[in-house]
């Protein structure tokens, strides 16, 4: 039987993967993608434990989280979208118009 | 046995294409990375017994989501981009994230205790009946927030006519 101490060594490895893909990527979809990475193990982290006290409600939050990623991602995808009709650009080191 | 052989191969594809995702240069095979994390996130969630969120993991991240970013990335004029440019600072973040995890991990895989057998009904129909009653508000809701998020998404990203 698999301890449930490993899933939440998976679900920290692929969060801090998510964080670190955050500090060296420059680009805005690439940093969307990483945010849903970290998104994904904090539900992993809820399931293992859901799974450990027997109790639904884990369960029902991943389900919220999903939903509300959904959401999530079409309006920063919106927006995302009209970075780049307006910059020409999504890379973040040349969005620096509200620099001071 | 046979659960740990899952295991071994839902985890190890789960890092292997989290980590191709963030050093991929080309966003469409960082897409299709993020894709695989999450199918094998799906696997993971079957062998902990959530069968419900398998499915929504893959019907709704991998289905619907995805194909959201593969569509935006295709209209995205999106440069190749020079992973790794900044390497100095990306040490630095390299050392203090692999600082903080270490002591996490080791903090954290302590004090867990092992998984019992399932003593109640842990399925669709104990699922279910948790989300329409206790839940319903909730649950309500969220059909509220997607569908505002919809008219949003059309609205932040229409095109402006002169």
């Amino acid at each position: 039987m698999i301890q449930p101490s490993l899933y939440l060594i998976l679900s920290f490895i692929l969060f801090f993967i998510g964080v670190f893909g955050i500090f060296i990527r420059r680009n805005l979809l690439a940093l969307f993608m990483c945010i849903e990475l970290m998104l994904n193990s904090v539900n992993l982290a809820f399931v293992t434990f859901s799974r450990v006290t027997q109790n639904l409600e884990g369960q029902i939050f991943v389900f919220f989280v999903i939903s509300v990623a959904a959401a999530e991602a079409a309006i920063g995808l919106a927006i995302i979208l009209l970075v780049f009709r307006s910059r020409k650009t999504v890379e973040i080191d040349q969005l620096t118009s509200m620099k001071g | 046995m046979i659960e740990i052989i899952f295991f071994i191969v839902f985890a190890v594809t789960a890092i292997g294409a989290a980590l191709s995702l963030i050093l991929q240069k080309n966003l469409v095979y960082s897409a299709l990375s993020l894709i695989l994390v999450i199918g094998s996130m799906g696997g993971l969630f079957l062998l902990l017994n959530a069968a419900f969120l398998a499915i929504l993991q893959i019907v709704i991240y991998a289905g619907a989501i995805m194909t959201l970013f593969l569509f935006v990335i295709m209209m995205v004029d999106v440069k190749q981009e020079p992973a790794f440019e900044k390497v100095l600072r990306s040490r630095i973040a390299l050392l203090a994230l692999l600082l903080i995890a270490g002591g996490t991990i080791w903090g954290i895989s302590t004090a867990i205790p092992t998984f019992d057998p399932l003593l109640h009904d842990f399925g669709f129909k104990a699922l279910s009946r948790e989300l329409y009653t206790t839940y319903l508000f909730p649950f309500e809701a969220i059909a509220v927030l997607i569908l505002s998020s919809v008219i949003g998404a059309l609205y932040i990203a229409r095109k402006e006519t002169p």
